[in-house]
């Protein structure tokens, strides 16, 4: 496991940067667009991350941060034919006159992050325009388990707890459900109203209130704003 | 929730998976044992008949410490997004209408809007919940971009087109007095963004809806948002 970096600067194509795997995993933890404008002022502009499919053989461009790392597993820059993208935007990254887009995105969350995984592939693109005077950045982390997970130097890896594992717990609970904590919550009765707990979907972690009777005082609801 | 004496079960024999899988296993399993012994625990205190003050005393601790037990030993929940872009702002329709399954909750990890206008616009946005349902044809369902592909479908709803405003047949949805969340900015490049602390993210639950809508300035603008279904 370890963090990289990459960033392209006046890439007249879009996306600018694309980040993808060949196999194995790996967390998308920041993007980043630089403008050098100074004067082109009111030309809007969109900057994003949005997943991709398809393109050439890209350009691999990576810096490790730590120097110790294994080797990255890819880091495509596409500069003959873009691939094509899929879906609608993941995150945007900023948006307005050209000459503001100075911003970066980190996930609020280290399970928020955006995952990548065998092939899949995630482009940093702007709405329009060439853009040749824009820096971008990408930064991420590979996890490929049985191949360089060991941790270096003895010590454990810093992002443990990165990945989630909806499919893992498919298979440990049998498919019930695709959300590990929800195949957790069993049915249960809330002293409160004595009925049931409520597992209608897959992702049912709540008890459903009864409609209460007037004048029945209300209902807790934990400081966390939810029953469990 | 005390000093616990629990018996463990025996490890799952998926434990010997590599790397962070075996690692959320043992979370996992770890969380299930304690929540059990937390159950037998609350099954036992609860058979007597009780007041109505200790009874939510009870409950109020028993589900404080479930849902520590669940953020601390296996945080990781399904995570969404919601985009808008190059869309005029509206006073009158939702930016974006999201909301939790009639039996499921969601929370908002991330708000952001930016300004696309080409001239100087006073822009205030709100975050605010839903009071009262739009009504009418439905607005465009929105497939939301999983942050990881090996997620489930959304369980909740995420209203209105990547292109457009959210458009309610007969009549908008009906927003609490005061916002959530305000967002203010010049449209003219100028951006917002809001990320939760932890324990500051906002709670839809059982079908409740959030939605963002501009309180002034009707300008071109973008947003996102962030969802995890929890």
């Amino acid at each position: 496991m370890g963090s990289y970096h990459a960033s392209v600067s006046g890439a007249a194509i879009h996306p600018a940067l694309t980040l993808e795997t060949a196999s194995g995993q790996m967390a998308v933890l920041r993007g980043a667009h630089h403008g050098k404008w100074a004067t082109t002022a009111g030309v809007v502009e969109r900057v994003f991350l949005q997943r991709y499919t398809g393109g050439v053989t890209p350009t691999l461009r990576t810096d490790k941060y730590n120097t110790r790392s294994p080797t990255a597993v890819a880091l495509g820059r596409s500069w003959a034919t873009g691939p094509t993208a899929s879906g609608n935007p993941l995150v945007i990254i900023d948006c307005g006159d050209k000459p503001t887009l100075q911003q970066s995105w980190r996930p609020p969350r280290p399970w928020a992050a955006i995952f990548l995984i065998d092939a899949e592939m995630v482009g940093l693109d702007q709405t329009s325009g060439t853009n040749t005077s824009a820096i971008r950045d990408l930064f991420w982390s590979e996890h490929n388990p049985g191949v360089d997970d060991r941790p270096l130097r003895g010590r454990r890896p810093v992002r443990r707890g990165l990945y989630h594992y909806h499919n893992h717990a498919n298979v440990i609970r049998g498919g019930l459900s695709a959300n590990p904590r929800a195949s957790l919550r069993l049915n249960y009765c809330d002293e409160m109203t004595h009925l049931p707990v409520a597992r209608s979907s897959p992702n049912t972690l709540l008890l459903v209130p009864p409609a209460a009777p007037a004048g029945t005082p209300p209902r807790f609801v934990s400081q966390y704003g939810s029953y469990f | 929730m005390g000093l616990l004496r629990v018996t463990w079960p025996a490890a799952p024999a998926l434990y010997d998976r590599p790397g962070e899988q075996a690692d959320f296993l043992r979370r996992l399993h770890i969380a299930e044992t304690v929540k059990q012994d937390m159950r037998r625990r609350y099954a036992h205190a609860t058979r007597g008949p009780a007041a109505f003050d200790d009874m939510a005393r009870r409950a109020h601790d028993f589900w404080s410490g479930y849902e520590l037990v669940n953020q601390r030993w296996v945080p990781e929940d399904p995570v969404y997004s919601k985009a808008v872009t190059g869309v005029a702002m509206s006073t009158t329709n939702d930016y974006w209408e999201l909301g939790a399954a009639s039996a499921g909750q969601l929370r908002i990890l991330e708000s952001f809007i930016g300004g696309e206008a080409t001239v100087s616009t006073v822009a205030r946005v709100a975050v605010s919940r839903v009071t009262t349902q739009g009504t009418g044809t439905a607005p465009t369902v929105y497939t939301p971009e999983k942050f990881n592909t090996r997620s489930a479908a959304a369980a909740g709803t995420y209203y209105g087109a990547v292109g457009a405003v959210v458009t309610w047949g007969t009549a908008q949805a009906v927003l609490a007095a005061n916002p959530l969340i305000v967002h203010v900015f010049n449209a003219f490049g100028g951006t917002d963004r809001w990320v939760a602390q932890p324990g500051e993210e906002v709670y839809c639950v059982n079908a409740e809806f959030i939605s963002m809508r501009s309180l002034t300035g009707v300008a071109v603008c973008s947003a996102m948002v962030v969802a995890e279904e929890v």
